[in-house]
């Protein structure tokens, strides 16, 4: 009895393929683990336990919306307006979308995908800790998590996105597709938002209000490096066939290597360290947060940089994040908690920019008939920040404020969001503690 | 009585496609999760507004 060596080998390629998937999910998870760390770290003692759920409450409410219309979005609106060419697929009744002996791997796929609105949400959801309400906030995420962000992954993240067939937009590890529009995103609910109470003196002099454990807040940070591996592995197709040569592609379809993306992953992670340091002098929570700006702006264009490269665009990306922020800060009064729009938005947006410069007339797409170049990637970041990013989120935000429902009540915010629970908390303590006492005598 | 596959035989599996229970209800179960997720994002802001001015009064 023979084996039919090609079945046995196409096999395993499958299970190959949908066992790197996975592995990238659970390593993903541990940036939403970092999040709430350093969310929680950064906020002040009064106000943790409503940044912890504000911030884990978007895993439900972004995984159900992403089952039933985030993930079809991304194959069905590949053109300007949606082609809808992917028919069905995506959609919660597909055949594919649940268990299904002829297809092993949507659910994994679907799965890397949802990690990512995971992060897109959180990211936003940092920036506007101590003030926003709960409920204001996971409207908010889905907007971001579940909508915009698989609209920009449609155009500008598929080989047959219309902003890569037609403007060559390359962003290989999502310095626009996701960091650029969370950055946005964020700052278009900061603008309605406004500021936590003593951010601003009177004379609108920024107050620094200082995280409440920032030993924790570093540790989050680290804990989204690891996570961020994951995520930087989703981005590939582990094996491929290039025009004869079997290598790991871009979500694009066009060349790229683990041992590339490895070098440039932890070069621009050290220059944006480096950086954030410098920058900050010494500064624990911004040296962390450079490395992250670092990666986050050599990552459009990490599949093909020398490391030495994504070395130097990190530090320069950094530089220009940190010194925006503290702009942005001063020139608009805009309080932004954990410098999410810097490290994600101006960042992200920097290296998109830059993709189009150092990698210009490379193909975009395997058949070249797209290239990169410095127009299709500078309107890919206006796209990415302010189009997709920061005007849905602004719009939303405007409504939920004209209902009431954006910004915690004053009165609470002073007292703290975790008052009532701390309260009930004392006085069940208190109960406890008086039953004890009465059972002595 | 089956609410689903009925067989692991080579000739069954060869054909299977969908392998969960009730196949053909997932057009319906769509709608009862949409309005599971609509309805507890409306309870949700509707508790936090009641929370919020029970707070507001004790302050």
């Amino acid at each position: 009895m023979g084996y039919d060596m090609t079945m046995e080998i196409s096999a395993l390629n499958e299970i190959f393929v949908e066992f790197y998937y996975w592995i990238t999910v659970p390593l993903m998870f541990l940036i939403h683990v970092g999040f709430c760390l350093y969310e929680v770290s950064i906020s002040r003692a009064k106000n943790h336990m409503h940044t912890l759920m504000k911030n884990a409450m978007l895993i439900p409410v972004v995984t159900i919306t992403f089952f039933l219309f985030g993930f079809w979005i991304w194959f069905a609106g590949q053109g300007p307006f949606g082609d809808f060419a992917g028919g069905t697929t995506g959609l919660p009744w597909d055949a594919t979308m649940g268990a299904n002996v002829k297809d092993h791997i949507m659910g994994v796929f679907w799965a890397a995908f949802l990690l990512f609105s995971w992060t897109a949400a959180s990211i936003v959801s940092g920036a506007v800790i101590e003030r926003i309400r709960t409920g204001a906030f996971l409207i908010l995420a889905v907007l971001v998590g579940s909508v915009t962000w698989m609209i920009d992954a449609a155009w500008g993240w598929s080989p047959s996105g219309w902003m890569v067939t037609d403007w060559g937009y390359h962003d290989a590890y999502a310095s626009g597709v996701i960091h650029g529009i969370c950055g946005g995103a964020a700052l278009g609910i900061l603008t309605v938002l406004g500021p936590r109470i003593g951010k601003f003196a009177p004379d609108g002099t920024p107050r620094d209000i200082p995280p409440n454990n920032p030993w924790f807040a570093v540790i989050g940070l680290f804990i989204i490096y690891t996570g961020f591996w994951g995520f930087y592995a989703a981005c590939n197709l582990p094996i491929g066939n290039v025009n004869g040569v079997w290598t790991a592609t871009t979500i694009y379809g066009t060349p790229t290597t683990l041992s590339t993306i490895t070098f440039n992953f932890l070069m621009s992670l050290a220059g944006g360290m480096l950086a954030g340091y410098f920058m900050s002098k010494g500064d624990s929570f911004w040296t962390f947060s450079g490395g992250l700006g670092g990666i986050i702006a050599a990552s459009a264009g990490n599949d093909l940089y020398h490391p030495l490269q994504a070395f130097l665009i990190g530090i320069a990306g950094v530089c220009i994040a940190y010194k925006l922020h503290f702009w942005v800060e001063r020139k608009f009064k805009i309080d932004d908690a954990v410098g999410a729009v810097a490290v994600h938005g101006y960042a992200g947006s920097f290296g998109v920019i830059v993709c189009g410069f150092m990698l210009w007339g490379y193909p975009a797409v395997l058949d070249g008939s797209a290239t990169i170049n410095p127009l299709g990637q500078i309107g890919g970041a206006i796209m990415m920040f302010f189009v997709l990013g920061f005007i849905p989120t602004f719009i939303v935000a405007k409504i939920l404020n004209a209902m009431g429902i954006l910004r915690i009540p004053h009165k609470v915010e002073l007292a703290g969001l975790d008052y009532v629970e701390e309260q009930t908390r004392a006085a069940d303590s208190q109960a406890i503690v008086d039953a004890e006492l009465a059972e002595a005598k | 009585m089956s609410t689903g596959v009925e067989s692991w035989s080579a000739e069954s599996f060869a054909e299977m496609s969908a392998m969960s229970p009730f196949v053909g209800s997932e057009v319906i179960l769509t709608a009862v999760v949409a309005v599971v997720w609509i309805v507890w994002q409306i309870w949700q802001i509707n508790a936090e507004n009641a929370r919020y001015d029970e707070q507001e009064a004790k302050l």
